[in-house]
């Protein structure tokens, strides 16, 4: 046995190749064991000097060779050390070269991306692979070549699809493992499958078919997720926010269908990288057009018609999309009553303009925007006018294969309008918001296991909260315009989705947000301890232009803990802290289209939202069926109530007319889907509370003595059923089945008379409900044989709303009798009280 | 409100109503007192009933036993005395410009009600009523229109002073008295101006005697009677809060916790009428 410490000693500097090397120790007496089979032989270089064995194999510099100390021996050995190699790119259309949001790239089940929200995918793996799988919703899951580096992966939808190409797909439980909890991408039926109001195509109304969401009535104007308000939800279109989502007084959303490439619905927990709302975000991302060849696509039904046409400004560089929609509705009225008609109008319009050139493999340019108002005429002449316009200019860079980077320019703004000549001071009266959104979000892509996206956002925001200018020189309005209110709101983050083990997953992240509100305009202090009214304002301050009035800044802290013990079970728990620095101030309980928004200040604060969230996800072993359980609970500060008869429009210190409220909201969501055709559909039901309270220093402010009440649109079961059965591809039926508990209402305590008039007495608010709803909707699509085959195609959707013609309640009303004005009655009020048949031609070229 | 249900109007007249039976368990028994005073008027009243439960065929009990005494000025004082079903009346008098009127109501188990002070404010400047004519689709016959006429007031607004006008539209000497043709303006957007004020709510035809009443009444009256009006005509439906219960001026001063419903309140009042004359 040698000696473990022996050194040996160069003469001079030496290069030789490391198994010489190694002999020489050998032949040295040094007790050292190895293999040259498993050990690169590689050239070494020495400098002269002497060297412990310890020294010198320090000194070798290979990656991985390892000397050990064993039984008086020394055991060298080598671990090959893990090389990444990075598969990156953008999965397309195969026909159009669109990008598709959403897809899933894989090698295997642990190696695997799915792309983000302009189609960029980045797989990284530690050995060479020859091949990708790609797959989505509609296309044909096919596998494609790898290449180190960037590429396109086309996919082929499901029609045209090539039908020997055949591959595993990716199991139901899988997808489900990657999806956020409480997310849905949503399958909006832009075919007319499932039934919508009057055979209209619509993007929010899935939404309302999903479970935790609900709303006042059967229209979508007043959309309640997970118990938030109607304004917690931010609705972006190609990342512009939309104030306002609703057509048709919510029965039909600003989203052109035809337009439309992608819904996501967030309502669970909510990645680091949005911000600015409470309860959910609903993103809703435009098509870019066909990069490949001219082509267009269309419908007309009693409500709208539509017409998009996209195509290539240079083959597989530069594309446009044009979408235009129109309301027919007053010509389809105008059958029925022409008078009535030509005196009262209702109209709406939308243009979706889009343009993308890619300018390199490393850069791509969009820009897009979206002009539409909606317009009623009455008979006494008042004219109201409201819309969004919006317009988004992105650039998305790739740094390298790892790091995707997006930068974005947008501009939004609603505006209301109404011209009112016979009113007793006639006037022109207005609104808006307008905000500008700067922000750069970067996604890098760390290791396969593990990824950082990081960015920022500046939001400036500008708040015309109303004007009242005369009509004419003859009116007698004096002008009045309210003082704007702008607002600074930035928000930075930073988060990191780490993959700890193969069942165990973390996505954890900060967001810091802030606001800060700039003069001019005027700040009213109030005596202490006394009711806020204008009689108590003890003090003004005149803010200069540009001079900061309020500054809040706050942390919002997101983790999301995914287990999956195997293949088809997946675990999720979830927090969310949500900031909030603008809130909605409604004329009314239903969003109308006069209401404004506010901005934080120093007498309302943001509001605060904390959700927790544990969700259980299964899928079947044969693919066909997933089910998903999710539960949260929800705790909401510094919510907008008002005070009784709040006078609001207007009113340039509203502040005066509000109260702040605390909310809690929790639930049990579960839902089941069958995927595979031909019988598809889901079932959801929801099982919630959702309720708040009035936090006052004075009693006679508070709201049920300070106790907690039902939200308005509180219900504590909503179930839903959708059936979908497509026998051959000429013929498709669907149904959807609604139920869910009536909303509160506050009945009555009593009656009296004052001045010749009964007056209703009312105490307790919302301890009280209206009856339940239901409703069936029954749907047909023809098209007709061989149709998908020519170049024109085209379907007939047959609708049926409300099949069995059930007199919904939306709402109860108290009042006397008229035939015995001494008693009084309950009627309840219903908005549709018959069944609505509709018939839509859709075509596509 | 009445914007919001122009632009709500294609969703009304798809709409139904029918009238349901729901129980409705209500008990309360709250004082009212119903005090709206008008310079119209030289003998007053004021009556005090109790809330019934809502769903009674009857009328609201009377109050018979109170003493009811108005107070103005410093230190004159008016009594109001039962006469029947909880109408309290006075003696002649005419209320005056710029003085404080204060109600006082004394109940039987020696609880004391009182209201805040009104005032009986300027009597509004109005010019002259005229008529204009609309053509409205008719409703018997497609297609053909008919001819009617809605009232229009020419009047100047005061200066410097927060007026709150109340109108009351008489046909042939009916008053048109639904919550909804109750008509509240307030000056916010014209004081100081003239103003031309078009009923186009209340369609007359040929021969009609369009008669108007303008009072000029309180903010508290104003607030009051605006809100009694949204939750009479939009009941859960388009108002900024859910229903509530009306306060007015009043207070129980014995148990302030217990609640008095109606108002006191004080009004200047005039008179407008004009026929329809064939054109």
């Amino acid at each position: 046995m040698g000696q473990p410490n022996k050194s040996i000693h160069f003469q001079e500097d030496t290069t030789l190749q490391l198994f010489d090397l190694l002999d020489q120790l050998v032949a040295s007496d040094l007790p050292l064991i190895y293999s040259e089979s498993r050990i690169p032989n590689q050239q070494v270089q020495l400098k002269a000097g002497m060297y412990s064995i310890k020294a010198l194999i320090s000194l070798i510099n290979i990656d991985g060779l390892e000397l050990t100390e064993k039984n008086e021996s020394y055991v060298l050995t080598y671990t090959s050390p893990r090389k990444n190699y990075v598969y990156s790119g953008y999965v397309r259309d195969q026909s159009s070269g669109e990008v598709l949001i959403g897809a899933i790239v894989f090698v295997d089940s642990t190696s695997f991306s799915i792309t983000n929200s302009y189609g960029y995918f980045s797989i990284q793996t530690d050995q060479e692979i020859d091949s990708l799988s790609a797959q989505y919703l509609g296309y044909q899951t096919t596998q494609h070549s790898a290449k180190k580096g960037s590429q396109s992966i086309l996919l082929w939808p499901i029609k045209t699809a090539l039908k020997d190409v055949t591959i595993r797909a990716y199991s139901v439980a899988e997808l489900q493992h990657q999806a956020l909890p409480g997310s849905h991408q949503l399958d909006y039926d832009e075919k007319g499958d499932i039934p919508y109001f009057m055979g209209e195509i619509d993007v929010l109304q899935e939404t309302l078919m999903l479970p935790g969401i609900k709303t006042l009535g059967e229209d979508a104007s007043s959309i309640h997720i997970r118990g938030g308000n109607n304004d917690q939800n931010l609705i972006l279109l190609d990342e512009a926010i939309v104030f306002n989502p609703n057509h048709f007084f919510g029965l039909i959303s600003i989203f052109n269908p035809e337009a439309v490439n992608q819904v996501q619905l967030l309502k669970g927990y909510i990645p680091a990288e949005y911000g600015g709302r409470g309860s959910s975000i609903i993103s809703v991302k435009q098509r870019e057009g066909n990069y490949q060849k001219f082509s267009g696509a269309g419908g007309i039904g009693f409500v709208s018609g539509r017409l998009l046409l996209e195509g290539p400004l240079a083959r597989d560089k530069a594309s446009f999309l044009v979408s235009a929609r129109q309301s027919i509705f007053d010509l389809s009225t105008n059958r029925f009553d022409r008078n009535a008609i030509r005196r009262s109008r209702t109209a709406f319009q939308d243009l979706n303009l889009k343009a993308n050139w890619r300018v390199n493999k490393n850069n791509t340019v969009y820009l897009s925007t979206y002009l539409g108002n909606d317009r009623t005429k009455s008979i006494l002449e008042q004219t109201n006018r409201w819309g969004n316009n919006t317009a988004t200019l992105r650039w998305n860079h790739l740094w390298n294969d790892n790091v995707f980077s997006n930068f974005s320019a947008i501009f939004s703004d609603y505006n209301y309008r109404v011209v009112d000549p016979l009113e007793v001071a006639s006037y022109i009266g207005r609104s808006e918001i307008q905000n500008i959104n700067i922000k750069y979000n970067t996604e890098w892509s760390i290791s396969e296991r593990s990824e950082i996206k990081f960015g920022t956002q500046l939001l400036w925001h500008k708040l015309s909260p109303g004007e009242r200018l005369p009509f004419d020189t003859l009116s007698s309005t004096i002008p009045i315009v309210l003082d704007a209110e702008n607002g600074l709101e930035h928000g930075s983050y930073i988060s990191h989705s780490w993959q700890i083990h193969e069942k165990l997953s973390l996505q954890y992240g900060v967001r810091f947000t802030g606001l800060s509100t700039f003069g001019p305009g005027p700040v009213f202090s109030f005596e202490e301890n006394k009711e806020r009214l204008v009689d108590n304002i003890s003090d003004t301050t005149y803010y200069g232009r540009n001079e900061i009035i309020d500054r809040f800044l706050r942390a919002e802290p997101r983790v999301l803990i995914t287990w999956r013990p195997d293949g088809h079970r997946t675990i999720k728990a979830a927090y969310t802290r949500s900031q909030q620095y603008l809130q909605l101030i409604s004329s009314s309980i239903i969003p109308a289209p006069t209401d404004t928004w506010k901005l934080s200040n120093r007498l309302i604060d943001p509001l605060q939202v904390d959700q927790y969230s544990l969700g259980y996800y299964q899928g079947s072993a044969n693919q066909q069926w997933q089910w998903s359980t999710e539960a949260y609970i929800k705790f909401s500060r510094n919510l907008i109530e008002y005070k009784n008869g709040a006078n609001l429009i207007l009113n340039p210190i509203q502040e005066t007319e509000l109260l702040i409220a605390d909310g809690r909201s929790y639930g049990l969501e579960l839902m089941a889907r069958k995927l595979t055709p031909p019988w598809t559909g889901w079932v959801s039901y929801t099982l919630s509370r959702s309720e708040r309270r009035v936090r006052s220093d004075f009693a006679e402010l508070q709201i049920n003595d300070g106790a907690y009440y039902p939200d308005n649109h509180d219900k504590l079961h909503d179930f839903t059923a959708v059936i979908k059965y497509q026998p051959n591809q000429k013929w498709s039926f669907s149904s959807a089945l609604y139920y869910n508990s009536g909303r509160p209402i506050t009945f009555p305590s009593g009656k009296y008379e004052i001045n010749g008039q009964l007056v209703t007495d009312y105490s307790e608010r919302n301890q009280n409900r209206i009856s339940d709803y239901h409703r069936m909707d029954l749907s047909c699509k023809w098209e007709p044989a061989g149709s998908t085959e020519k170049k024109w195609h085209h379907a007939w959707a047959f609708n049926i709303y409300n099949v069995y013609a059930r007199k919904n309640a939306y709402t109860y009303l108290f009042r006397s009798s008229k035939t015995n004005p001494r008693s009084t009655e309950v009627v309840s009020y219903s908005l549709f009280g018959t069944a609505i048949p509709s018939i839509t031609y859709n075509f596509s070229f | 409100m009445r914007k919001l249900l122009l632009i709500l109007f294609p969703l009304i007249i798809c709409a139904c109503q029918q009238i349901i039976d729901i129980d409705i368990s209500d008990n309360n028994d709250l004082v009212v007192i119903d005090g709206f005073l008008s310079s119209r008027d030289t003998s007053h009243v004021i009556r005090i009933t109790r809330t019934v439960s809502f769903s009674s065929q009857q009328l609201s009990p009377p109050v018979t036993d109170a003493e009811v005494t108005v107070f103005y000025s410093e230190n004159e004082e008016i009594q109001f005395l039962h006469t029947s079903e909880g109408r309290y009346e006075s003696n002649s008098f005419i209320l005056q410009a710029s003085v404080p009127y204060r109600l006082q109501v004394i109940l039987t188990n020696g609880d004391t009600i009182v209201s805040e002070n009104e005032t009986l404010k300027p009597a509004p400047a109005i010019d002259s009523l005229h008529y204009f004519s609309i053509d409205i689709p008719d409703p018997n016959i497609p297609r053909q229109t008919l001819e009617r006429y809605y009232p229009v007031i020419y009047g100047v607004d005061a200066a410097h002073i927060k007026d709150f006008y109340m109108w009351n539209v008489f046909r042939n000497d009916t008053l048109l008295s639904t919550p909804q043709e109750l008509i509240l303006i307030e000056d916010r957007f014209f004081n100081g101006n003239s103003f031309r004020n078009e009923f186009t709510s209340f369609l007359f035809d040929e021969d009609d005697e369009i008669k108007l009443e303008v009072l000029m009444i309180s903010k508290n009256a104003f607030s009051y009677l605006s809100q009694f009006k949204d939750q009479a005509i939009n009941q859960n439906l388009n108002q900024p809060t859910n229903p509530n219960r009306l306060l007015g001026n009043l207070q129980n001063q014995s148990k302030p916790s217990e609640y008095v419903l109606g108002i006191f309140s004080i009004s200047n009042s005039r008179f407008f009428s004009k026929k329809v004359e064939s054109p």
